[in-house]
């Protein structure tokens, strides 16, 4: 069994039909924009407060 | 890891709830309990990435863009929470007038518009690389942005009407017709034929994804409270101004900030 480990070790990973390959971008997009709305929206509490 | 039916995030999850019900009624602890929630929201966050991002493995078909359910499902869900509680505060005003029902309602408003725009805004980011465009007019996406422009409209008749008690009246009859389209929005997937996917069923994902989703969740539901708890104190300053209008509202009851 051990050729079957090595095969499987060796066989590059062929994408299957309707795979997605990729798409970090839009991962680290959907973050960014999560983060920038966070802190944004806190800040602008805090100063909102601060004023009031 | 944990199980499908509960796990330490839901442990968590009723932790808090217990923390902002003991607060309700105890207001000389509402100060360390909004501290306490404030810390575990900031740790259960700054977590959240690495989880996400690194610690879950990708999914079968989407690979690693489905990394965007992290993110676009528990602002969707903590933002039509925050639309509850609208509802809720809104028809809790009319049956008995108090601006910390009033108060409460359009802080919750406010956030719910927040979250529930950037849920929809990653959701369209998601759209592109799983179904080949930014948007379509799909019922869930239709009429999640009916609610949006509901609750902008809530928040604009607000900030227009300047009669303290008008304001909270007509904004509280406003509060509760807005929520119709809550429900209608949360079944849209399974009303109509939609492009939109149904909820998975936890039982048949990995538990690793269910546990991270269920932690996303907690923490995104402990942000939002932090939130409305910041944005209601600034509206309770405002109202507090305005009571000093001689019969506008019933007056503020003394408590611990």
């Amino acid at each position: 069994m051990s050729w079957l480990a090595l095969a499987a070790e060796v066989t590059p990973e062929v994408p299957q039909m309707g795979q997605l390959v990729g798409g970090w971008e839009y991962v680290w997009a959907s973050y960014i924009v999560t983060w920038v709305g966070i802190v944004l929206y806190a800040a602008s509490l805090f100063l909102r407060r601060q004023k009031a | 890891m944990g199980g499908y039916t509960f796990d330490s995030s839901i442990a968590v999850m009723l932790l808090v709830i217990g923390l902002i019900v003991l607060g309700a009624y105890k207001p000389n602890t509402r100060t360390w309990v909004w501290r306490i929630i404030t810390a575990i929201t900031v740790v259960m966050l700054a977590v959240h990435p690495y989880l996400s991002l690194m610690w879950v493995p990708p999914e079968k078909q989407m690979g690693d863009v489905y990394r965007i359910i992290y993110v676009h499902v528990p602002q969707i869900q903590v933002g039509m929470f925050a639309m509850a509680i609208n509802g809720i505060c809104s028809f809790a005003y009319l049956m008995k007038k108090s601006w910390v029902s009033d108060a409460l309602a359009e802080a919750s408003a406010e956030v719910a518009v927040y979250m529930a725009s950037v849920a929809v805004l990653l959701g369209s980011i998601w759209g592109k690389p799983t179904w080949g465009v930014y948007w379509d007019w799909d019922p869930r996406l239709t009429t999640a942005t009916i609610l949006i422009v509901t609750y902008i409209g809530y928040l604009a008749l607000r900030s227009f009407v300047e009669d303290p008690e008008k304001r909270a009246t007509w904004s509280a009859v406003m509060g509760i017709i807005a929520f119709v389209n809550v429900p209608i929005t949360w079944q849209a997937v399974k009303i109509w034929a939609s492009l939109h996917q149904k909820p998975s069923n936890p039982k048949t994902v990995d538990p690793q994804m269910v546990w991270v989703l269920h932690w996303s969740q907690v923490a995104f539901f402990c942000l939002m409270a932090v939130f409305v708890w910041h944005r209601y104190l600034l509206a309770k300053k405002t109202r507090e101004k305005e009571v000093a209008l001689p019969d506008a509202l019933p007056p503020a009851r003394p408590e611990a900030a």
